[in-house]
């Protein structure tokens, strides 16, 4: 039905973001665009539309809908045919509606930009949102729900075509599992084409009739979902990719790993654009860039047949869990509670009960995995351990060594910071842009290790640079200069500089591309053996739960429900909502 | 030979001072690779070199403005010398051409005549109304009482300098420190900060500017002993002015500042100093300073005209500098009449337009050049 031919993608600085991608929509069918970030899966949704940001554009390449050319179209028709004939969901459901207008009136707005005979009770009900939210506002309603509303307004214009992009990565997963069905049913209903966007191999898996691999601004690899997913890519890429993604199969099997990260736009190695990354690299791919032919861009193919599926048989890891003694790390009945205040002189009318009555504990060596999904209490536990909470109140019990971590004050609260550390879910966020990673790698080692002297600091963060695979030329340089993953590294680096036997991990991967996930995986893994650090890794996200963890706590609402060893609680969840939580995870 | 006596006001001292921590700051960057590379990239882009040199010229004339001094008059001998109550200063001699040369009222730029007609006795006897000549050239003309309007301008950077950089001195670290903190911990320290300055901002500015200056007025009045000249008077005038400019001018940015910490300050690289036991001072000196300093600089230069323009508003109403200071306020000021007389006398009030027009947009140039060369993500 659409027809995307040789679309290439010119940047303000003339570099090609997308470098000649074809694609084929057909009506009733869903084709998965797969790509780790930067690798132009989202400016050839945006190209479609025509709405590439500003100093972006279309330098080559045809998109024929329906005999005509949407890259000639006049802007004044493009107009009527966003919306009208093809139509986007975007990641944020949030800042993709007007906060100060109702759901109904948005939907209105859409019916009459279009023309439409449908009503605004029929795309509710269409996007099973209940009637009753016609008249809430957008901050009134979950990120499900407003997902849902946005795509009733997407479909006020029926358009033949819906682009998705990450439609669902700001979501938690029982609800991106509900937005997924919706999404394909609305398409079977409605005979539509989806383009869906997803760096996701689960929802590639689950959704997807043909997947089009993209890696550095163009299709490595187009085949049919069955096809590919019964572990037969051809492309080395996409088998990397299947062999990187952490599973309750992998468990204590290394994960493969790829080296280094997807090139930045326009930096693109000559020849075959994977080459420096590739397992199988022959001297003839950094010579020869390769044609797509048969729907695989490649000079030496993989057989189709090689690869046996993984080991289903869940192993447990290496013995490092027999508890040698006390635990570790200690929480008993822990709560933490934040006043809610009003009125002038501020005072405490209620509280909210981020954690409530939570107990558990973790031995050295250990990685204790706390699941659950946003809003469940999990930062609040993290922060309330590290003693970070000082507007809630926090009670209960924490032991650290035996210590009670809740009393601790001055001198004690100090040796207190430097045993117990963490590591943020955002690399960009998380390191000082204004500081050199010399003085962010210090910093910790200044305010905790006092007696230290400037070169034995220099020499620990030279050492800790080593240990996460980065160099003392990194001193230096502002964080901005590193990539996702590179960042990640310093963070775990500035953590460990002051030598500490708890790491906090709060979602430490859910920023970064599989590929380097892989990677920070492999090094966090080396680390524990190394050090015998005790991990609480914090994450929504269960297959790397079953991969890494070996033990997994499942929290809501501030509650406990679930707990026990990884194996076990994966395969035979007991509380309703662990099997919700497993059955809603894609793939 | 006449003897001189170097004056130092309070102001000149304020300002030298200023340029005593400019030049510290100048040498301890100079031994540092990092910010001399820095620096390097504001003089490199092609309109901070240039808005540097107008800068610069500016900054020249103002400080060579505040080396004053008093000459001696004669002394009948064996009595201590005596020195004249008038104080010029260095920029004063070297524009004593201009200084001096002072007609009796309006003349245009270049003009040859005055602007206004007089009866004048010819020799024969007959009474005719002409513009009697003047006796010097003036480049951008004279004002009511006859002074060169070069001159005055000139006079007047040395004004616009201090009210824009001392009243920036006051409310920089108030606005800093309120702002922040109240950004930063919140709860009741925001409360009682927002209470002050929203107190602060329901009066109005021009009532209560007005008010203090008007009290500080009286004190000057009551204590004619504390001076030995009027230029130390109107100095004093001037430095009351800037205080309480800045004492009632920090709301705006501390507003911007609360706004930006209350944002950073849940920003994980400040939980993570946190978690390191990095006491606040220091996470407030390290973390948030450096970022939310774009704010304070873009805020601080565009006050800086707005507090000229103050000063002009508040000499309309007779709370501004000393009449007798040259001041843009005070060109700006008199154009009021000047506007409405007929022929119109525009050129004090182009010439205090051009000046400061230069002055701000360099200003604003030089400001735009330093924030670009100090963030990181330009620096590669």
């Amino acid at each position: 039905m659409l027809q995307l031919a040789d679309l290439v993608v010119r940047l303000p600085d003339g570099r090609h973001a997308v470098d000649g991608v074809s694609l084929a929509l057909e009506a009733g069918r869903c084709l998965v665009l797969l790509g780790e970030s930067g690798c132009g899966k989202s400016l050839t949704a945006l190209s479609l539309l025509r709405l590439l940001p500003e100093g972006v554009t279309i330098a080559g390449g045809q998109a024929r809908l329906a005999e005509q050319d949407l890259f000639s179209l006049p802007e004044r028709q493009m107009r009527g045919w966003r919306g009208g004939r093809l139509a986007m969901v975007f990641q944020e459901p949030m800042s993709s509606l007007n906060p100060v207008l109702t759901i109904a009136a948005q939907i209105e707005e859409a019916l009459v930009a279009h023309g439409s005979s449908q009503t605004v009770a029929s795309l509710l009900a269409d996007v099973d949102l209940p009637p009753q939210h016609a008249q809430s506002y957008p901050f009134q309603l979950s990120g499900g729900q407003r997902q849902r509303a946005l795509i009733a307004m997407m479909l006020a214009g029926e358009p033949e075509i819906l682009i998705a992009d990450e439609p669902t990565t700001a979501l938690d997963v029982t609800v991106q599992a509900q937005i997924l069905r919706l999404l394909r049913d609305l398409q079977a209903k409605r005979r539509m084409a989806l383009l869906l966007i997803t760096h996701d191999l689960g929802i590639a898996r689950e959704m997807a009739d043909t997947v089009a691999v993209l890696y550095a601004g163009q299709v490595v690899e187009e085949a049919p979902a069955s096809a590919l997913f019964a572990c037969t890519a051809r492309h080395p890429y996409t088998r990397a990719l299947m062999q990187v993604t952490p599973s309750l199969g992998r468990r204590g099997q290394p994960l493969s790993s790829l080296p280094g990260s997807v090139p930045m736009a326009g930096d693109w190695p000559r020849g075959c654009r994977f080459a420096p990354r590739c397992g199988q690299v022959q001297p003839r791919c950094r010579e020869l860039a390769p044609p797509l032919e048969h729907g695989v861009r490649c000079l030496f193919p993989l057989d189709q047949a090689v690869a046996s599926p993984p080991s289903i048989a869940a192993q447990p890891l290496a013995d490092a869990t027999s508890t040698q003694g006390a635990p570790l790390l200690q929480v008993e009945d822990l709560c933490v509670h934040y006043p809610i205040r009003r009125g002038l002189w501020q005072r405490t009318v209620n509280w909210v009960r981020a954690v409530d009555g939570v107990s558990l504990h973790l031995n050295r060596g250990e990685t204790l995995a706390l699941v659950g999904e946003s809003g469940c209490g999990k930062s609040s536990l993290a922060r309330a351990l590290l003693r970070l909470q000082p507007q809630a109140t926090v009670r209960g019990r924490i032991r650290l060594h035996g210590e009670e971590v809740l009393n601790l004050r001055g001198a004690d609260l100090h040796a207190f910071r430097s045993r117990a550390q963490i590591v943020f879910q955002d690399p960009f966020s998380s390191l000082n842009p204004r500081m050199r990673v010399g003085d962010i790698l210090e910093e910790g080692l200044q305010a905790l290790r006092p007696e230290m002297g400037p070169s034995a600091r220099r020499q620990q963060i030279e050492r800790m640079l080593n240990r996460v695979g980065l160099d003392a030329s990194a001193m230096p340089r502002y964080p901005h200069a590193f990539s996702g993953g590179q960042r990640q590294r310093l963070a775990i680096a500035r953590a460990l500089c002051v030598e500490p036997q708890l790491l906090i991990l709060d979602e430490p991967t859910s920023a970064l591309d599989v590929s380097v996930q892989a990677q920070v995986l492999a090094l966090l893994r080396a680390l524990q053996d190394e050090h015998g650090l005790a991990y609480l890794f914090i994450t929504h996200n269960l297959p790397l739960v079953g991969y890494f963890a070996d033990r997994v706590v499942v929290m809501r609402g501030g509650k406990i429900v679930e707990a026990g060893a990884t194996e076990i609680v994966m395969a035979a969840p007991k509380h309703p909502y662990t099997q919700a939580l497993l059955a809603s995870a894609p793939g | 030979m006449m003897g001189i006596q170097p004056t130092l006001l309070i102001s000149d001292a304020v300002l030298f001072l200023l340029l005593a921590g400019v030049g510290v700051y100048v040498w301890r960057s100079r031994r540092s690779e990092s910010a001399r590379a820095t620096w390097r990239r504001v003089f490199a882009a092609r309109m901070g070199r240039w808005s540097a040199w107008v800068m610069a010229f500016f900054v020249s004339v103002g400080v060579f403005d505040s080396l004053h001094f008093r000459v001696a008059v004669e002394t009948p001998a064996g009595q201590a010398q005596q020195y004249s109550g008038e104080v010029l200063s260095v920029l004063d001699t070297v524009l004593t051409p201009l200084r001096t040369a002072s007609e009796k009222t309006y003349s245009a730029p270049l003009a040859t005549t005055l602007l206004v007609k007089e009866s004048v006795t010819l020799a024969d006897g007959t009474v005719a109304r002409l513009a009697p000549a003047i006796a010097h050239v003036h480049p951008l003309g004279t004002d009511k009482v006859g002074q060169d309007v070069l001159y005055l301008a000139l006079k007047s950077v040395r004004t616009g300098l201090l009210i824009g950089t001392l009243t920036t001195l006051v409310m920089l670290p108030l606005a800093c420190a309120l702002g922040i903190a109240a950004g930063y911990w919140g709860g009741r320290v925001d409360d009682a900060i927002q209470y002050l300055y929203t107190t602060l901002n329901s009066i109005p500015g021009v009532l209560l500017i007005a008010a203090a200056v008007l009290v500080v007025d009286v004190q000057i009045d009551a204590h004619g002993e504390w001076f030995n000249s009027a230029a130390a008077r109107a100095d004093l005038r001037l430095l009351a002015l800037c205080a309480i400019l800045g004492l009632t001018g920090w709301t705006g940015l501390a507003r911007l500042l609360r706004a930006e910490t209350l944002k950073l300050r849940e920003l994980d690289y400040i939980q993570a100093a946190r978690a390191f036991g990095v006491s606040h001072g220091r996470i407030l000196a390290r973390h948030v300073l450096p970022n939310v300093a774009h704010l304070v600089i873009i805020t601080v230069v565009l006050d800086f005209s707005g507090l000229v323009l103050a000063e002009a508003v508040l000499s309309y109403v007779g709370a501004g500098v000393d009449p007798a200071t040259p001041s843009f306020g005070n060109m700006i000021n008199a154009a009021r009449l000047e506007l409405a007389r007929e022929p119109v006398v525009w050129w004090p009030l182009a010439t205090a337009f051009a000046f400061l027009f230069t002055l701000v947009l360099a200003a604003n140039l030089f400001a735009d050049a330093v924030r670009a060369a100090f963030d990181p993500r330009g620096a590669g």
